[in-house]
């Protein structure tokens, strides 16, 4: 990991100092060492604390589009595919962007870990050790195998070591073997659906981190759900307005969304959003049989119309 | 807070015969934002209109529901009642109280409920109505025609004689068109070319034609009053301002006697550098460059010559060597013509039924069974045989001549379920001139049924029976097949229910039917129209609007709207012509002022708008560093795509909000 670091922090400088780039985004170390943070470099000092490693949960792509200089970004499989997402949309210019690919074994999933070693508000140091995450709370190393804690996403994920990049930094890497955990049933229909986010939704409090965390909502402060004159969804704090909110949003990103998670690790009161997406991304991939940032000239499923959809009468 | 007044009409009884318009009338007065309700017997006669009038005024209304009949019936009407009372005309909301309650509930109760429904959700609409305002276009007052067989030729000169400049594209190397390649004409049986050259003529001697042969449109772009076209000029390879069309080069040609004519259906054959037939305008001919030996052989500027050798000369160039002109030109490229337009006619015509597709007929591999066109050019005195009808197969004069109708018509199985109209006509015509050509031939005719509604049809079909003994048999040809040196037909007669069986079969022709250009979706996309299943280009309205298409300034006659014989094809030629002449009679254009708008403070310039709007009437513009999506209101047709797709809701369609439509909405659930 630490060679890998360094070669990462090497790229960076080099990017600055030779005015390839005004602005370096990538990750850094949190307020604890299971919580990485993004960081922005202007100058070679702060890209001294570029890192990368299992806790780089941020989808950095988000920041892209409010970005207009020139900017090279670390990117791991999902916030590359994000990158193609927004470039087929035409949203950000390829021509200011420079992507530095990381491969990626997997992320931890918060939520997983805390169940597996108790509170890591207090942990000191945490990193991957082979197999394993160790984490230290309290002066005490805690070990648990990273096919754990790894997102479930993770699991079944075939694009370790195939990033949409100008460069690779690192090597190749073996991807975390292990099961997803799904809480859903296999034979969940509708009603079950009802009864799980009308209990999940409870909780919302409508805070909106998933959408600021989501690099496909760039809508920003004129999201439809802010509408004041039209008002789709009213300002009550309850599951059914919460429904709509989160309904109408993961409408908006059907086709463009790459199921990062990024929004499920944002959200503070652990809504698990991503099966919200999952849910309208096999909808999207069966109907349209379209693969989110695949291809960077084909703009989303929704937006476009092909004549072969009208005559498989979809 | 808004004032609305709402007008409910009886429509006579066809409203009141269901509807409690009474209690409508006063449940609306309860509705918040109402200040007036009553009700009239007609809204839209002279006395009804004064009422709402004077309601207006003296009630200060500043909005208006009535709840009548459809909009698309009296919108425009009422529009012009509330601005004659001083509101601005789209302050006016319909609830279609007619075709979408009286006519279609059964129920008087529940009709009056869904009433009362619908003028909530109306007058919910209209309190969050804006004032608009309809924007103005200048108009180019030029026509572009493409096709130039009888009916784009007919609307070239009809809207070039109201002073109007035409620009007629056609694709072939001649205009035209099918006409040019039929014999005879039904009913009168007029020679097909007499009638038409001198048209061809006036076309090439119009002051305001403007005459592009040989060439493709590539490109349409704008909106009605400024359509921007662009126009594949492909090379022709002869200079049309020197050639004097003398000819001299085709007979020249080594390879005249090598390929098929499409002109005669492939039954003659052409030079690499040919004009179609003998009337053909512009009479200057074209260097094919799929055959021509000189534009095939390498040329020697690009060719590597090793040292010591001598570069290599281009094949051939006699066409060239033999003009005394130096019209030929084998350095020509395609040029691309940009120009603008106010209209577009359509007159891109049709294509046959691809006969091969009836196994049962001999898929085409039979040299004795021909198509109804193949015929047109046998029969015709400048065709392949000099107008001897003989056998393809020996030249010999066929002594029983049979026609089978409908091949490609009115068969499902087949794919073309509708009628083609002509065939009827023209092998009655057929049978006619097989008979004055061949007394002593026996003629049948299979059909299915003979349609003939027309001036003069039915008494040509009784003639062709009668007077020129052509046998019409009904009945379907279920076989065609050679044995033994002949050809023996399989049928049945359905009307005396017995099989038929012919041996010693001469000549079979087949009536095949009318299908649309085989790139007529392909055309209507460039142009941004609509074609029907089978690729025929769809009207507005078949029957009132029949030759307006869905993008205003766009129209469209002749056969490629759907078949249809020359009568037809001139008169809807004509009516095209007449309704560019309303376009053009006016200097600026009202533009719809309910078109779409998009917020660019909302916009987060993802492009869905752009990407999804039909008419290309968006584009992404930049302020200030911050991109946003902007109509152009002139191009917008006002279908409502854009809003639809735009997350953040900045694309609105005025007249139509999202606002409008969610109080609506409210309106019907809350009140």
């Amino acid at each position: 990991m630490d060679k890998l670091e360094l070669q990462l922090r090497a790229k960076a400088i080099e990017l600055l100092e030779e005015g390839e780039v005004s602005i370096i985004i990538g990750w850094g170390p949190g307020w604890n060492s299971t919580k990485a943070t993004p960081v922005f470099a202007r100058d070679g000092e702060t890209a001294e604390k570029l890192i990368f490693n299992p806790f780089c949960f941020n989808n950095l792509s988000v920041y892209l589009p409010r970005i207009s200089e020139k900017t090279a970004i670390i990117a791991k499989p999902c916030d590359a595919g994000s990158i193609v997402a927004l470039l087929a949309e035409g949203k950000i210019s390829r021509d200011n962007l420079y992507i530095i690919g990381v491969a990626c074994q997997g992320i931890v999933d918060p939520v997983k870990l805390e169940a597996a070693v108790g509170s890591i508000d207090d942990a000191t140091a945490a990193c991957l050790e082979g197999d394993n995450i160790v984490v230290e709370i309290d002066g005490e190393a805690k070990q648990v195998s990273f096919a754990e804690v790894a997102l479930d996403r993770c699991m079944s994920c075939n694009q370790q070591n195939n990033v949409f990049s100008d460069v690779m930094v690192g090597e190749p890497v073996q991807p975390v073997v292990g099961e997803a955990r799904s809480v859903v049933p296999e034979d969940a229909g509708a009603a079950w659906w009802r009864g799980f986010w009308s209990k999940e939704f409870d909780r919302c409090i409508r805070c909106y981190a998933c959408r600021e965390a989501c690099p496909a909502c760039y809508c920003r402060d004129n999201c439809a759900v802010q509408a004041l004159r039209e008002r789709w969804t009213g300002p009550r704090l309850d599951a059914q307005e919460a429904l709509m909110f989160h309904a109408q949003r993961a409408m908006h990103v059907a086709g463009r969304c790459i199921e990062c998670g990024a929004c499920e690790r944002a959200c503070p009161v652990g809504i698990p959003l991503t099966l919200l997406h999952e849910q309208v991304g096999k909808a999207v991939k069966k109907l349209f049989n379209f693969n989110v940032g695949e291809k960077v000239d084909e703009r989303p499923p929704l937006e476009t119309f092909r004549k072969e959809e009208l005559e498989s009468g979809h | 807070m808004a004032r609305v007044g709402v007008f409910i009409c009886h429509c006579g009884a066809n409203i009141a015969g269901k509807v409690d318009v009474e209690a409508v009338s006063e449940a609306a007065i309860n509705i918040p934002g109402v200040v007036y309700s009553s009700h009239q017997k007609y809204s839209c006669s002279e006395a009804g209109q004064k009422v709402i009038i004077d309601a207006i005024k003296e009630n200060r209304l500043d909005r208006v529901v009535i709840g009548s009949c459809s909009p698309k019936m009296h919108e425009n009407t009422f529009r012009k009642t509330v601005q004659q009372a001083g509101l601005n005309s789209y302050m006016l909301e319909i609830a279609n109280l007619r075709e979408h309650v009286s006519w279609v509930t059964a129920d008087k109760d529940e009709a009056t409920k869904k009433a009362m429904d619908l003028v909530k959700a109306a007058v919910g609409k209209v309190s969050f109505a804006k004032p608009l305002t309809p924007g103005q276009v200048p108009v180019e007052k030029r026509a572009l025609v493409i096709g130039g067989g009888i009916a784009g030729i007919q609307a070239a000169l009809d809207i070039a004689d109201m002073g109007y400049e035409v620009v007629m594209v056609e694709r072939e190397p001649s205009i035209g068109g099918r006409m040019a390649q039929l014999d005879k004409t039904f009913p009168t049986l007029d020679c097909s070319a007499c009638i038409l050259s001198p048209r061809m003529v006036d076309v090439a001697q119009h002051p305001n034609i403007r005459l592009l042969t040989y060439s493709e449109v590539e490109n349409v772009n704008g909106y009605v009053g400024n359509f921007n076209v662009i126009i594949r000029k492909k090379a022709r390879f002869v200079d049309e301002r020197i050639c004097t069309g003398c000819l001299e080069c085709m007979g020249k040609c080594p390879l005249k006697k090598k390929i098929p004519n499409e002109f005669e259906n492939g039954r003659a054959p052409r030079g690499a550098i040919y004009v179609p037939f003998a009337q053909a305008v512009p009479k200057v001919p074209v260097i094919d460059k799929e055959y021509c030996r000189y534009l095939l052989s390498p040329d020697p500027d690009k060719v590597e010559v090793k040292e010591g050798e001598k570069k290599p000369k281009r094949k051939c160039g006699v066409c060239a060597k033999v003009c005394t002109q130096g019209a030929v030109d084998f350095n020509q490229q395609d040029e691309l013509i940009s120009e603008k337009f106010g209209a577009i006619v359509l007159a891109t015509g049709f294509n046959l039924f691809d006969h091969s597709k009836y196994g049962e007929y001999g898929a085409g591999k039979i040299p004795d069974v021909i198509t109804a066109l193949d015929f047109e050019r046998i029969v015709n005195s400048s065709g392949p045989t000099e107008g001897k009808i003989v056998r393809p197969s020996n030249g010999e004069k066929p002594k029983r001549v049979v026609f089978i109708q409908c091949v490609g018509s009115r068969d499902e199985a087949k794919g073309v379920p509708y009628c083609s109209r002509i065939c009827c006509m023209y092998t009655a015509k057929q049978a006619i001139l097989v008979r004055e050509k061949l007394p002593d031939a026996e003629i049948y005719v299979f059909y299915m049924d003979i349609r003939a509604a027309g001036k003069g049809y039915e008494e040509f079909v009784l003639r062709a029976q009668r007077e020129y003994g052509a046998n019409y048999v009904r009945g379907r040809v279920s076989r065609i097949y050679e044995s033994n040196g002949h050809m023996v037909l399989k049928a049945a007669d359905t009307l005396v229910g017995m099989p038929v069986e012919m041996d010693d079969v001469d000549l079979v022709v087949l009536a095949t039917g009318s299908i649309a250009r085989e790139d007529s979706v392909e055309l209507a996309n460039t142009i941004g129209i609509t074609t029907d299943n089978h690729g025929f280009i769809s009207e507005v309205h078949p029957k009132l609007r029949p030759v307006e298409v869905p993008r205003e300034g766009v129209f469209a006659c002749g056969a490629c709207l759907s078949p249809r014989d020359i009568p037809d094809a001139v008169a809807t030629a004509g009516a095209v012509a007449a309704k560019v002449g309303v376009l053009f009679s006016n200097d600026i254009l009202m533009s719809d002022p309910m078109v779409a708008e998009i917020d660019p403070l909302k916009c987060a310039a993802c492009g869905a708008c752009v990407s999804v709007c039909p008419y290309s009437a968006i584009t992404m513009e930049e302020f200030r560093g911050k991109k946003f999506a902007k109509v152009n209101e002139a191009m917008c047709q006002g279908c409502g795509t854009c809003s639809a797709a735009c997350r953040p809701g900045a694309a609105q369609l005025k007249g139509q909000t999202d606002e409008q439509i969610l109080r609506s909405i409210e309106a019907v659930l809350q009140w």
